[in-house]
């Protein structure tokens, strides 16, 4: 009876040691898959990287050999939208997890490179900025970072054409489960009325890019009072800290 | 003023090089991997190195500036698509004028090569 016993326990063995080096077969494959995903998304952020810098550097080759100002600041912008884009992709691969972006620091950045493109008008505007240390999602950063590119870029264009200082103002809160960004510039401003969206991709794209984030907007403007747009949305619940936490 | 481009894609590498020169620096030489970037320095002596922080090869281009830094003070900057903190954190110990993310404008490179001293 012992001498079965001991053959059954003996058998049992044998079939767990041959299931522990299966297991562990299947985790050395795990991981030697885990890690060449690992290096097919970093060889994919790369590239896409560098794609985005091939665009962006043949736009700005183009601004070399246009002589007219106006196509000038059209190829820059688009090169400044392809940043925006740019810097946002470096943000999220920099997050590790991928799915959301602390967005303060991507404002700076944003900040910086408008300005620099700017640069040439030297006037002296200065921007002050009010960014709570909020997350967004992929869904929401790449809409809202491209609309905050076109305000900032719409204030260096226009509110300071007859002056030599302004300012503007830039603040993103969270409000309850909502988002408020309320941007300010203290420039000529327009009457409302007057817009015509159809001339105006900047205005089109804020809208565009309103609709997307399915925020409520406001613009207050007068002739030479500045101009002041309010943005409110709902912050992507699925990848917020609330969610996760 | 001299500058060295570093850069393993050949596409950018020919932007680069063109929009530099276009604001009025003299690129030297170009080079995609971090051997014959040090190779480029020691032969052409420039002011600023251009360095992507990945390269063909088996030095990033962090590597090539400790290696260029045993023999010569020239500066970087550091042009990057993965800027996160532990590459930060390794490129302050080189002798840098600061970050660029790609894709890189040229009023950022006027910014940054205004930092530079010039060499012999």
């Amino acid at each position: 009876m012992l001498t079965t016993a001991n053959t059954s326990l003996q058998e049992k063995q044998i079939h767990l040691e041959s299931e522990i080096a299966e297991k562990s077969k299947i985790n050395t494959a795990l991981a030697r898959t885990l890690k060449e995903k690992e290096i097919l998304l970093s060889e994919i952020h790369h590239r896409v990287k560098n794609n985005l810098a091939v665009i962006s550097g043949l736009i700005e080759l183009q601004t070399f050999y246009v002589k007219d100002e106006k196509a000038s600041a059209i190829l820059k912008e688009s090169r400044n939208r392809i940043k925006s884009i740019a810097v946002l992709h470096e943000k999220f691969y920099e997050s590790k997890n991928l799915e959301k972006i602390g967005i303060r620091s991507y404002v700076d950045e944003l900040i910086y490179f408008i300005k620099l493109s700017f640069s040439s008008q030297q006037k002296d505007i200065k921007i002050i900025t009010q960014i709570e240390d909020i997350e967004l999602s992929m869904a929401n950063a790449l809409p809202f970072s491209l609309l905050l590119n076109e305000l900032i870029t719409n204030s260096y264009k226009h509110a300071f054409k007859k002056q030599d200082s302004g300012n503007i103002t830039i603040s993103l809160i969270k409000y309850q489960n909502k988002l408020v960004l309320n941007f300010k510039d203290d420039g000529c401003g327009f009457e409302l009325a007057e817009i015509n969206k159809d001339n105006s991709l900047g205005m089109n794209l804020i809208e565009a890019f309103s609709l997307q984030l399915k925020a409520n907007t406001n613009w207050a403007s007068k002739p030479n009072k500045g101009v002041e747009f309010t943005l409110q949305f709902k912050q992507d619940l699925i990848n917020s800290k609330e969610q996760i936490g | 003023m001299k500058v060295l481009i570093v850069e393993d894609d050949f596409m950018l590498c020919l932007i680069n090089k063109k929009s530099i020169e276009l604001i009025g620096y003299k690129v030297v030489a170009t080079a995609t991997n971090g051997i014959d970037a040090i190779e480029a320095v020691k032969k052409h002596n420039p002011d600023v190195v251009l360095m992507d922080l990945r390269l063909d090869g088996e030095l990033d281009g962090i590597d090539t500036m400790h290696e260029i830094s045993k023999f010569s003070e020239v500066p970087a900057i550091y042009l990057t698509g993965n800027s996160d903190e532990i590459n930060k954190e390794r490129a302050a110990k080189t002798n840098t004028l600061g970050f660029c993310v790609k894709p890189v404008h040229f009023e950022e490179l006027k910014a940054l090569f205004a930092n530079v001293k010039l060499r012999d």
